[in-house]
């Protein structure tokens, strides 16, 4: 691993999902994300740009069609260890699962079993992975919902008790009471309502705070990264277009993708004439030659039609962009 | 009443009744919602709120799919509770027209779309002479900036947005005076929604089509309103011209959809109360935010509040505001 305080490495990572009659769909396509220590990273992009893929890939959640066709996920837990979840027996992987990352799909706000009380979630949890007593765990429950805010009087709840809000909270309670190292958001606020929206980022921020966990949170919504990410991995058709910091991206957004879609957002107090980006995202079964984004890029050059350009480093950010070559 | 009244709701009521014959409960939906479409030039009028709040059961009442429980609605001077059959078949579709959220769900995804839209034009629109009906389809899906080769194809070959401008076209070919679009734009992607927004301000500006735009985005109602109404749980808490409630935002609620927006131009700060449950606001006697409010009152927990008009036209259903004239 690079650094120490490195805990996600994943490096040229190909993803497939094989559909037979030659027909592959290279969802992720040659990605390298690292995630350092307590940071959270956004991952954004539009539907079917392959952000979810990417996270399956990352959790070895990998089931026919998805075939990962080469690249490495390096994953460092708490005490420095370094595991290739590749390379893992089946048994392995389900501890690494528990302590090492955690995975919160798209509506798992729906996970909880809606005939059973939130408490035995939580108990399952530690009847799985755990290795204390149900008292003990039940203690360590209370001590943890309170550390986070959160009402004991929850865990007595069914689910359908609780607004949307409060059960997608309580789904992150629950993704991290073993303590990964990091833990994958997969649009964690789509299906709520802008006022629980906040609460769920503060959550997300403070479980950072106090127990440097990190996160990789996915979502369509540029707002919600610029609240809650530190750094932002840009994706389009299917690879990683634009990474830096959040706010050097929000104010300088370099890659043409990342321009048009920054500049097309309306803002409360702004300008009431925007354009849109023109054209369409590509078929990532037939993606265009050189660069995916030179169909709708307004800074085409010749180049970009038939050379993929591959990811430059322009003031701390990686851009791959062939407008970035000569900086 | 004025003559160019374009649509006129009043006292608009919808209650179900849910649980059993007995022991069931009355759960106002809609509740007693009074507002107006009126003046020489189009508007687009923007009902925004959190999911729940009885937005869509509005619409739905507007477009006359669901019936109100009590209250009238005028479209062009007409009543259209008490519409003849005939004039709920022929007037009707061609003075109000709607565009849904889910655009897939508008075409029947086994034909092919421009015989649908001829067939608009024909029997919704009553164009006789066949050359006229393929003038008209072709006109509306040019204002929708959609070359006519696209129609020839099915929906299931084209991308969200596309299908959303086909189901615009669709909508403005019998010309209605008015356009209910119930969350037109929260399935489509970020970099193709202005796009779509900006047609809908073309077509204000050019064919004088009116807009409800039923919406939870604050930031894309910025762009688009003239006139926004914020609803919470049945009823407006808030209503007026767009600038004077971006402006200044005056109901408590409105302060809080405000500052809990993800916007991209400025940080959260502080925190924010978020309700544990949602069905037992419904069960207040007194203001429905009451339990939420940052300012409440003995006043608010015991009686609902009207609506206030404030000097700006804004009008506040708040006590706060009490020294106002009740509207």
């Amino acid at each position: 691993m690079a650094a120490d305080n490195v805990v996600l490495d994943c490096s040229n990572v190909t993803a497939v999902y094989d559909l037979g009659y030659n027909v592959k769909v290279r969802a992720v396509d040659n990605v390298s994300l690292t995630v350092r220590r307590g940071e959270i990273v956004g991952l954004a992009g539009e539907s079917g740009c392959g952000k979810t893929t990417l996270m399956r890939t990352i959790y070895r959640d990998v089931t026919p069609p998805l075939k990962v066709v080469s690249g490495v996920v390096r994953l460092q837990a708490k005490d420095g260890e370094v595991t290739d979840i590749y390379q893992v027996s089946e048994s392995e992987l389900k501890k690494l699962r528990a302590r090492v990352i955690s995975y919160i799909p798209q509506g798992s706000m729906s996970v909880l079993n809606p005939t059973s009380r939130v408490r035995s979630a939580f108990l399952e949890v530690f009847q799985k992975y755990g290795e204390v007593g149900k008292d003990e765990a039940l203690r360590l429950v209370k001590a943890r919902l309170k550390e986070l805010g959160l009402r004991e009087s929850i865990l007595a709840s069914y689910p359908h008790q609780l607004s949307g809000g409060m059960r997608q909270r309580t789904v992150i309670a629950l993704a991290t009471i073993m303590n990964p190292s990091i833990v994958l958001a997969d649009e964690p606020t789509s299906a709520l309502d802008v006022v629980y929206q906040r609460g769920v980022v503060e959550m997300i921020q403070n479980i950072r705070n106090m127990f440097g966990t990190s996160f990789i949170v996915v979502s369509h919504d540029m707002g919600l990264h610029y609240q809650v990410s530190d750094r932002i991995a840009i994706m389009y058709a299917g690879k990683i277009i634009e990474v830096g910091r959040t706010d050097d991206v929000f104010r300088e957004p370099l890659h043409p993708y990342t321009e048009g879609l920054i500049n097309s957002l309306p803002r409360i107090g702004g300008p009431k004439r925007l354009e849109g980006l023109s054209g369409l995202p590509p078929s990532l079964a037939n993606p265009p030659p050189g660069c995916r984004f030179h169909p709708r890029c307004p800074y085409r050059m010749e180049r970009c039609l038939v050379e993929e350009p591959p990811s430059f480093k322009v003031r701390g950010r990686e851009v791959a962009c062939w407008l970035m070559e000569a900086k | 009443m004025t003559e160019n009244n374009v649509l006129r709701v009043e006292n608009l009521t919808k209650i179900y009744k849910t649980g059993g014959l007995i022991l069931g409960k009355k759960f106002k939906a809609v509740d007693a919602v009074t507002f107006g479409l009126e003046g020489d030039s189009a508007n687009i009028f923007t009902i925004v709120g959190e999911s729940g709040c009885g937005k869509t059961t509005l619409a739905r009442m507007i477009l006359s799919l669901i019936e109100p429980t009590h209250g009238r609605i005028e479209v062009l001077g007409k009543d259209i509770l008490k519409l003849s059959s005939k004039d709920r078949g022929k007037w009707l579709p061609r003075a109000i027209q709607p565009v849904f959220q889910n655009p897939f769900e508008a075409f029947n995804p086994l034909r092919k779309v421009y015989p649908y839209l001829i067939h608009t034009a024909t029997k919704v629109a009553g164009i006789e002479d066949r050359g006229e009906a393929v003038e008209r389809v072709h006109q509306a899906l040019e204002a929708v900036r959609l070359s006519p080769d696209i129609a020839e194809r099915s929906p299931y070959e084209l991308s969200g947005g596309q299908v959303q401008r086909l189901s615009i076209a669709r909508a403005i070919i019998p010309r209605p005076k008015i356009i209910v679009a119930d969350e037109p734009v929260s399935m489509i992607d970020a970099s193709l929604r202005m796009g779509i927004l900006n047609i809908f301000k073309q077509l204000k500006e050019e064919l004088g089509i009116n807009f409800i735009y039923i919406t939870h985005d604050l930031s894309t109602a910025y762009y688009i309103s003239d006139q926004i109404a914020v609803m919470y749980k049945g009823s407006f808490a808030e209503m007026g011209s767009a600038d004077a409630i971006f402006g200044e935002p005056l109901h408590p609620y409105t302060q809080l959809l405000m500052d809990s927006i993800p916007r991209v131009d400025r940080k959260w700060s502080g925190k924010i109360k978020v309700a544990v449950t949602e069905v037992e606001e419904y069960l207040l006697p007194g203001c429905k935010f009451a339990d939420r409010c940052p300012y409440v009152m003995d006043i608010c927990k015991k009686k609902a509040p009207p609506l206030f008009r404030m000097g700006s036209g804004v009008e506040v259903a708040c006590w706060l505001y009490s020294d106002s004239k009740e509207a």
